[in-house]
């Protein structure tokens, strides 16, 4: 590996993911020490993580310089199964910088609003809680496929166990779907990879597993097009685009409040940044045939999750398909292949992070309180509790994209940057922006406004009663109502952070390598491992 | 053959002398604690004889033992299996009246796996799959009319009288052996030796037949390429390959013969079972493997292709059957019986990759396929022996069953042993960080590199269905204790610890570690067998 790295930082790397798996089962152990021990622990971790993380900031390069300096800030290599051409390879980019942060942050504000959730075996769910980010991390920072499949994998099994355990009624079908949706399309990537790796000894004699060799792979264009459909497939399955987005509503309804927050906000964008990362660059031969299915199927996911969202009486349900409409928008930005596009798509990650969280947050602390997700049994509660209705109104608009807030930035990019290349999805991924609107503001019409329903009435005095928010849930909604107005009024810096990846991964996209390969055959000629 | 042959084949001759000598300590002196610890120390002795042993070489000792490398991992393999059920079996082993014969059929069933795995005779593969299989067929009843009612109700009785007329009366008395178990429609000791005994007969009889048809078309029982060059008629190389893949067939449980095992893995004793998960199939892969790669050495025959996809087919229909088979399940016995059968399946995709080599640099085509056999061997070996050891540490012989509902929140009331079951289940269904990804990932690299996309198609959607039933089994682990339905229970219990010693727990323990350290840390081990391959 011949870039050089800003940062020396080479251990830390490795080791947050490491500290994040040792601090889960510390919390797992600490419980009978103390009842609060694994809450405290999980968050010491992370912040000792987050600490870590920001470090790996070149504090030294002004940001508007950061598009013409190194694109790796932080660098670890080391062999893990040299038989297979296999390392332990981690790199940090601006990109995944701003992913990784994002998992931090929203890990931390999960232990915080489950702090009076979760009540039972709360060591055994903050040792899932730390693992699943352990795992995430490990997915942003890998950068060989083996070890990216290895984390991919990995941060399922805990985040099973969350939904399996501490969910709601339909919690085991919820967590096998979800499960099963992941692993199959999982499995799929793995024979993607296998292909890569095989590939890759024939044209240049050496295993290897790694990124940046990969990249320089020459593949026959039968081949690529199952090789980066794998891939795709699997990427979908998570993000989630229409055809495999079935297991989303059940895995977010039936998920406790973190499991939804952590799903929602960071695991989709797992998803997005595969694609991003792996998908674009390595296939650019395949991208400009699948392009226009795909953004027409970001589209049409715009329409149809934000019609089904509209259509649900589950508040929570609700804002799961929230979920699918505004992936719709990354789908369809990625795929046009040009940078405002592709900016407007990186923005969207971390506009729809903030803001579906913090729904799902209010809807989870809506939840803990009436005992109920239907909203046919709610209303009126802006008398009730003013500082609940405020926040729940804000993100209300904030999904719906208003302007200088930062879901607006990233889908006005998005639609501009897509428009020269396909005006027809564009504009029905328009018509998505109004169906935004009314989904959610009827959302707040039903939950906030109109007749406070009668079991609400509370027995002294005959007046109605619903607790407002806690101050913990309070500094919650405030900082990430603060990012958003951040994200919607200064997006810049965001996209000189990411600027260098996006570059990257467009100029291998769209460079497609003239093939020598004549052959266009679909065999792999078998010449050992 | 002089003394310089006894040296290679010092494990044969050990273990040997230790059945000779397990023999005369029970006619001198029935003691549990004696025949546990002699057979304990022998098979130590075994081990260390491991030691002086050249690896890199091959040795041929008469012409019906041939000792290299793998010959020799591969014993050291079932012996090192053995030694675990032999510490893990003792509280179970104490609950019944006659316990010292267990040891000896398990030393002797050991033995004929040893000869399996070092023999390419096919009198040898005969004399290794009778040792095995008969001494299997009295381990699988070894309960029968053997239970120890001192044990079970507190009373002086034992079991068994002294003699035949009061044994009837005996068994009748005893309301908790196998002939009531049998007669709740559980499936007992009995029918599940009956069962292997009748069918492995019947698959015996095949070989001998495929032996026939072997010695017809080359004069000689040595498996070598002969067998397709110097071939007196290509039907009888048809016949002899099929009817000896029938034998071997039968001992892997492939469709379409694989009646026997759900029903032989419930029936049978627990510590039988890791038995016969592990070794009789360790054995019998490594003998079809050197099959295959002798019949077939010389790459200017075609391997005709109807045998090509007889396998194939084999192996799909394997794959698709024991998954399919075990979703349905809620015993767990059955369950892992149906488990271990498609993972004969992915198995037999191996050996397709095998038989379809050709070409420039089939060479390293063929080290892959056996390095990728071996690995998976170790680390089915490894999580068959320890899912279920731990599980022995939950049953008695008077109760032999394991229902799913039973493990109903394992991990609230043992969390440790549900995290150990858990470890295993996720290895079973391949999740990366144990060493069953790893063994995937090596078949996929295999398939892949011959182009076998149908049979790739299939395992993938094999381990998808296999996904369901382990995630359902830890799915039933995390719920509450009070949720579960007692009539779902069907009067059984929890599952709670009956065998409390430090034998199970220690080798389910090095069980589960070995299978994260493999999947974590595979290099050494890979190491060691690309030296061997």
């Amino acid at each position: 590996m011949t870039e050089d790295t800003i940062l020396g930082s080479q251990v830390t790397l490795f080791s947050t993911v490491i500290l994040l798996l040792v601090g889960g089962l510390l919390a797992w152990v600490s419980e009978s020490l103390h009842r609060h021990a694994p809450k405290v622990i999980a968050i010491v971790t992370q912040i000792i993580a987050l600490y870590i993380i920001l470090g790996w900031y070149p504090a030294s390069i002004p940001i508007e310089d950061l598009v013409s300096s190194s694109q790796w800030w932080a660098f670890y290599q080391q062999d893990w199964i040299p038989r297979f051409g296999i390392q332990l390879l981690f790199a940090v980019d601006g990109l995944s910088w701003l992913l990784l942060i994002l998992t931090v942050l929203l890990g931390i504000i999960c232990v915080i609003i489950s702090w009076t959730e979760i009540t039972k075996r709360s060591g055994f769910f903050h040792f899932n809680l730390l693992w699943t980010v352990a795992g995430i991390i490990g997915v942003f920072t890998a950068l060989d496929l083996f070890l990216f499949f290895a984390f991919w994998e990995i941060m399922l099994i805990p985040m099973y166990f969350l939904i399996a355990i501490w969910g709601h009624e339909n919690r085991g079908y919820a967590a096998l779907k979800f499960f099963l949706f992941t692993q199959i399309s999982g499995l799929l990537m793995l024979i993607s990879i296998v292909v890569l790796a095989i590939l890759y000894q024939q044209q240049f004699g050496v295993f290897s597993f790694n990124y940046f060799d990969l990249l320089k792979l020459n593949i026959p264009l039968d081949l690529a097009t199952w090789v980066c459909l794998g891939f795709l497939i699997a990427f979908m399955v998570k993000l989630p685009a229409l055809p495999f987005h079935t297991w989303l509503p059940d895995a977010h309804t039936e998920a406790p409040t973190a499991g939804s927050v952590i799903l929602a906000a960071v695991l989709l964008k797992t998803g997005a940044y595969g694609i991003i990362r792996f998908v674009l660059p390595i296939f650019p031969e395949v991208i400009p045939l699948i392009a226009p299915t795909v953004m027409m199927i970001g589209a049409v996911g715009v329409i149809y999750g934000a019609i089904l969202a509209f259509a649900q009486t589950d508040l929570k349900r609700l804002v799961a398909y929230t979920s699918v409409s505004h992936m719709g928008f990354v789908l369809l930005g990625v795929f046009a292949l040009n940078e405002r596009a592709m900016q407007g798509a990186v923005m969207q990650l971390f506009a729809h992070g903030f803001s579906t969280a913090a729904l799902f947050i209010l809807v989870g602390g809506l939840q803990e309180r009436l005992h109920t997700r239907d909203m046919r049994k709610m209303g009126g509660f802006w008398q009730l509790a003013p500082k609940l209705a405020v926040a729940t109104l804000f993100f209300a608009i904030a999904s719906l994209g208003l302007p200088g807030l930062g879901n607006f930035v990233a889908e006005l990019l998005v639609l501009i940057g897509s428009f020269p290349v396909d005006p027809v999805a564009t504009i029905i991924a328009s018509i998505g922006l109004v169906l935004a609107a009314v989904y959610s503001l009827t959302m707040a019409q039903r939950v906030l406004f109109g007749d406070v329903p009668d079991y609400l009435k509370s027995n002294t005095k005959g007046k109605f009663f619903l607790p407002d928010l806690y101050p913990r849930e309070k500094w919650v909604m405030f900082s990430m109502a603060i990012a958003l107005i951040w994200l919607g009024l200064f997006p810049q810096p965001v996209f000189h952070l990411s600027q260098n990846a996006v570059n990257q991964v467009l100029s291998a996209a769209t460079n497609a390598k003239t093939t020598d390969i004549a052959s266009t055959s679909f065999l792999i000629q078998g010449a050992g491992l | 053959m002089t003394l310089n042959d006894l040296v290679p084949i010092t494990p044969l001759m050990v273990l040997s002398g230790l059945a000779v000598l397990q023999m005369l300590a029970i006619a001198i002196v029935r003691s549990h604690a004696l025949i546990s610890r002699l057979t304990l120390l022998g098979l130590l002795v075994t081990l260390a004889s491991f030691k002086g042993a050249d690896f890199s070489q091959v040795h041929q000792v008469t012409s019906l033992i041939t000792v290299d490398g793998l010959g020799l991992f591969f014993m050291l393999l079932m012996v090192v299996s053995c030694t675990l059920v032999v510490l893990a079996c003792g509280p179970y082993v104490d609950r019944l009246y006659f316990r010292d014969e267990f040891y000896l059929l398990l030393v002797l069933a050991t033995l004929g796996a040893c000869i399996l795995v070092v023999t390419e005779h096919l009198v040898g593969f005969f004399l290794g799959l009778e040792i095995l299989g008969i001494a299997l067929i009295g381990l699988i009843a070894y309960p029968v009319n053997n239970m120890d009612v001192k044990s079970v109700d507190g009373s002086n009785i034992n079991g068994i009288a002294a003699d035949d007329s009061a044994a009837d009366t005996g068994a009748a008395d005893i309301g908790t052996n196998a002939m009531t178990r049998y007669a709740n429609g559980s499936g007992g000791y009995m029918e599940a030796a009956l069962k292997f005994f009748i069918m492995s007969a019947t698959a015996t009889a095949f070989v001998l037949m495929g032996m026939a048809f072997f010695y017809a078309n080359t004069g000689s029982f040595l498996v070598n390429e002969a067998l397709v060059t110097e071939a007196l008629s290509p039907y009888y190389t048809a016949a002899a390959i099929c009817l000896l893949f029938v034998g071997i067939g039968f001992k892997l449980s492939l469709v379409p013969f694989q009646f026997w095992t759900p029903d032989v893995y419930d029936g049978a004793p627990m510590p039988i079972v890791a038995f016969i998960a592990s070794v009789s199939k360790g054995a019998v892969l490594l003998f079809l493997l050197r099959f295959f790669t002798n019949v077939f050495s010389n790459p200017e025959t075609e391997v005709p292709y109807g045998l090509v996809s007889v396998i194939s087919l084999v192996a799909a229909a394997t794959i698709l059957a024991g998954n399919f088979m075990a979703l349905l399940q809620t015993n767990i016995k059955r369950l892992l019986g149906y488990s271990s059968m498609a993972h004969m399946g992915y198995i037999m995709v191996l050996f397709v990759a095998l038989l379809v080599q050709r070409g420039p640099g089939s060479s390293a085509g063929l080290d892959l396929v056996h390095e990728s056999l071996v690995f998976y061997v170790l680390t089915y070996l490894v999580t068959m022996v320890g899912v279920f050891i731990l599980l022995v540490n939950y049953v008695k012989p008077e109760s032999d069953q394991l229902m799913l509902e039973q493990l109903t929140g394992l991990f609230w009331r043992s969390p440790l042993m549900a995290t150990l079951l858990t470890v295993f289940l996720l290895s079973l269904a391949g999740i990366p960080l144990t060493a069953g990804f790893l063994a995937k990932f090596y078949i996929f690299g295999s398939a892949i590199d011959q182009n076998l996309w149908f049979l790739i198609a299939i395992v993938i959607l094999g381990s998808g269905v296999g996904l369901f039933y382990y995630m359902r089994i830890v799915l039933v682990m995390t719920k509450n204790v009070e949720d579960v339905q007692p009539s779902a229970l069907m009067g059984r219990e929890l599952m709670e610890r009956e065998n409390n010693t430090l034998g199970t727990g220690l080798v389910t323990l090095a069980m589960a570690l070995l299978v994260i350290l493999f999947g974590v840390y595979p290099q050494p081990v890979i190491a060691f067998i690309r030296q061997l391959v």
